[in-house]
């Protein structure tokens, strides 16, 4: 489940970072021999986020932005590099996985028992996310049957239900509409007041002053912006 | 030039998945080569004509199969993306025309290898231009059959299933496989085709003759491909579309969860049950009144024994259809799954625990077409001793189960249904069949059907139980299936890709 070289493990090198990333490098292999051709596409990323913090991972498409949260994640092995994180991870990906039979309801109750959350507590904090991003009405509709906003809310809630120290988002408001949005900020403020830390990844950001910092990956590097 | 540059880049997209490329030409050089003679043989039991026109048939056969489970996926794979094209503007008449001639020539590199593979094998007979013709229009009729389903069956496990019992019936009660002066079997699909492919003249299609309803046959379903496909472009909408839990409580909601999208594919629970039951009912309606000289062993020795066709062909066909069916919900429950049992496995839910919640709903799957095979089984047929032909046929389903299992994540889908296709019919089907040899070849000992085979048919046939070598072969795959399951499934959705 750990990336290549990852280390998830409470052992951060940083004093307070919950997140660590050294050094990340990875190349994709494209084609078949003699037509084999290699794309690097993070050249040595370091990144760290401390407790509470919000930053924005910005990137022009196809600048790695997925790839380099994947690999945070651990969906994907670095070819270099290491991830050291404190503290459970949720991590909302950019395309909505989620089973096309169950309903929100039943994601809810089968991801609160991965991240081993009481009934109790998952059904308080399954209550608050339907209020919080407004889909209650839903609760009982099979997500193949649900529009493409509602969709990405259950996505998101997914990543938020066991209020995870650490909190991985990709393109998380891609689908909402401005309501939405703004309620997306609003839960995203009350996580970092409680000392929560989010990274976002978009390919624009237009509310900078919602993050505390934003880096942008350039060629294969992180770059503060 | 349009529809052309889009043909061209649909067999491109078709390429990319080199698996594709191989199953399509695979696949039907295995059938023809390893069923030719067997179905030969099993045409002239079953009261067809056999010899060089069961062998010749088997190319089109194999070619019809690919050509309509590729046309299936086409359709429902480009769906979105085609409707996409039409409102950018494309006339909708170029991209069906696109969408065909891209099934046409899949079908066609399907084609080419059966008959290349029958040359090599048989020959192809005195009228080479004749066998071309026909196992062309076979593949045109199921170019139709494969759009018809793609456009009705969103579900591809429903889908492949649906092409699978079209094409068993097809085959199976076919004038080839059985009589062909049957009135119920001059509606299936190639009847008159495989009747002029073959040379075998039917005397019961009018002033048209053969050739006429063969050809009308073809015309019809170009007809029907080049409606649902328009159709399917005009009509069709968009789809709405730490410390983990204890493992106990993530099994019994994996398992619960399961069981919940499992029964909410309502199709896929009818089609578990009428495939089977309308298998075996046809089976044994077309067997002859013949007998067949079958080995048996009884009292720790071999025997001859004589048996009553019509008595066990029932008994005997029900794990084919079973083992089909179980291998590609197998198949699919794992596939269908994938992505959200990765992000399942990332939010602290155990690999294993997982892992084991799939195969109980896979098992239940495999219970329930067992179940509903052996009630039907059970009007037609008289085992000798129930308990363990009951127990030989789970056995068989979830050996098959278990196989689907495996072939989704080393396959993928279309080259797995493929090969779901192929290894039940070869192994159960040919190999394993009392009605075809009286004992299996030495090599199809190595079959996974094998063990559990010879247990059925002990069971089915003998006072007693005397195949303890074979129930513990049977269980030996049994065990290494499911370990090799267990190897997958951590490294496919647990473990980070490279």
């Amino acid at each position: 489940m750990a990336a290549v070289g990852a280390r998830h493990d409470d052992t951060p090198p940083g004093d307070r970072a919950v997140l660590a990333a050294a050094g990340i490098e990875k190349t994709y292999r494209r084609g078949v021999w003699p037509a084999r051709r290699w794309v690097r596409v993070l050249q040595g990323v370091d990144l760290a986020l401390a407790p509470g913090e919000v930053v924005g991972l910005v990137g022009e498409n196809g600048s790695g932005k997925s790839t380099l949260m994947k690999v945070l994640v651990g969906a994907l092995s670095a070819d270099a590099g290491t991830v050291t994180r404190r503290g459970r991870l949720g991590y909302c990906p950019q395309e909505p996985v989620v089973y096309e039979r169950l309903t929100c309801d039943e994601h809810f109750e089968l991801f609160g028992h991965a991240y081993g959350l009481t009934d109790q507590a998952e059904r308080r904090a399954r209550r608050e996310l339907y209020e919080a991003l407004g889909f209650e009405r839903y609760a009982a509709t099979r997500t193949d049957r649900l529009s493409g906003g509602t969709l990405s809310k259950l996505n998101l809630g997914l990543a938020l239900l066991a209020d995870p120290e650490v909190l991985l988002l990709d393109e998380p408001y891609a689908g909402f509409d401005f309501d939405t949005y703004l309620r997306f900020w609003e839960l995203v403020g009350e996580r970092r007041q409680a000392g929560r830390s989010v990274l976002i990844i978009s390919h624009f950001v237009t509310d900078e002053e919602r993050f505390d910092r934003i880096i942008e990956l350039r060629d294969g590097r992180a770059v503060p912006r | 030039m349009t529809t052309a540059l889009f043909e061209r880049r649909f067999l491109a997209e078709a390429a990319r998945t080199p698996v594709n490329l191989l199953v399509l030409i695979l696949v039907p050089v295995v059938f023809v080569v390893v069923a030719a003679r067997p179905l030969a043989d099993a045409a002239e039991l079953l009261g067809g004509p056999g010899g060089p026109a069961a062998q010749t048939a088997t190319a089109g056969w194999a070619a019809g199969f690919i050509a309509a489970i590729a046309m299936y996926f086409q359709m429902r794979a480009a769906r979105a993306a085609d409707r996409r094209l039409v409102l950018a503007g494309l006339a909708p008449s170029r991209l069906v025309a696109a969408r065909m001639a891209t099934g046409l020539a899949l079908a066609l590199i399907a084609t080419a290898a059966s008959l290349l593979a029958l040359t090599a094998r048989t020959g192809i007979g005195d009228d080479p231009g004749r066998v071309l013709a026909g196992t062309l229009m076979y593949a045109v009729i199921y170019l139709a059959i494969g759009a018809l389903i793609g456009t009705l069956v969103t579900s591809p496990v429903n889908g492949t299933v649906l092409v699978l019992f079209v094409w068993i019936l097809d085959v199976f009660f076919g004038p080839v496989l059985g009589a062909a002066d049957r009135p119920v079997t001059r509606v299936l699909p190639t009847h008159f085709v495989t009747l002029w492919m073959v040379d075998l003249p039917s005397q019961h299609s009018g002033r048209i003759g053969d050739l006429g309803w063969a050809l009308t046959w073809a015309a019809t379903a170009m007809a029907i491909s080049w409606t649902v496909i328009t159709a399917a472009g005009r009509t069709a909408r968009p789809r709405h579309r730490t410390r983990p839990g204890s493992a106990a409580g993530q099994l019994s909601a994996g398992v619960r969860m399961g069981l919940r999208e499992a029964t909410r594919n309502r199709v896929l629970g009818a089609l578990l049950i009428a495939v089977p039951v309308v298998f075996v009912l046809l089976a044994v309606a077309t067997t002859p009144s013949e007998s067949t000289t079958l080995t048996v062993r009884e009292g720790g020795r071999t025997l001859s024994q004589e048996a009553w066709l019509p008595d066990i062909h029932g008994g005997t066909m029900a794990p084919i259809a079973t083992a089909s069916l179980t291998t590609l919900a197998g198949l699919f429950t794992v596939l269908d799954a994938r992505s959200g049992d990765r992000r399942l496995t990332l939010a602290g839910f155990r690999p294993l625990t997982l892992l084991a919640s799939r195969l109980a709903v896979i098992a239940l799957g495999a219970l329930l077409a067992t179940a509903a095979s052996l009630a039907v089984t059970a009007t037609v047929f008289d085992a000798r001793q129930w308990d363990l032909y009951i127990a030989a046929s789970v056995l068989i389903a979830l050996t098959y189960a278990l196989i689907g299992v495996l072939l989704g994540p080393l396959f993928g889908r279309v080259g797995g249904v493929l090969i779901a296709f192929l290894l039940p019919f070869i192994d159960l089907g040919i190999e394993q069949s009392p009605m075809l040899r009286s004992a299996p070849p030495g090599w199809a000992h190595a079959l996974p059907g094998y063990g559990a085979g010879r247990v059925l048919i002990d069971a089915a046939l003998t006072p007693a139980f005397d195949e303890t070598g074979p129930l513990l072969i049977a269980l030996a795959w049994l065990a290494a299936l499911i370990t090799a399951a267990a190897v997958m499934f951590r490294r496919t959705a647990t473990a980070p890709h490279h």
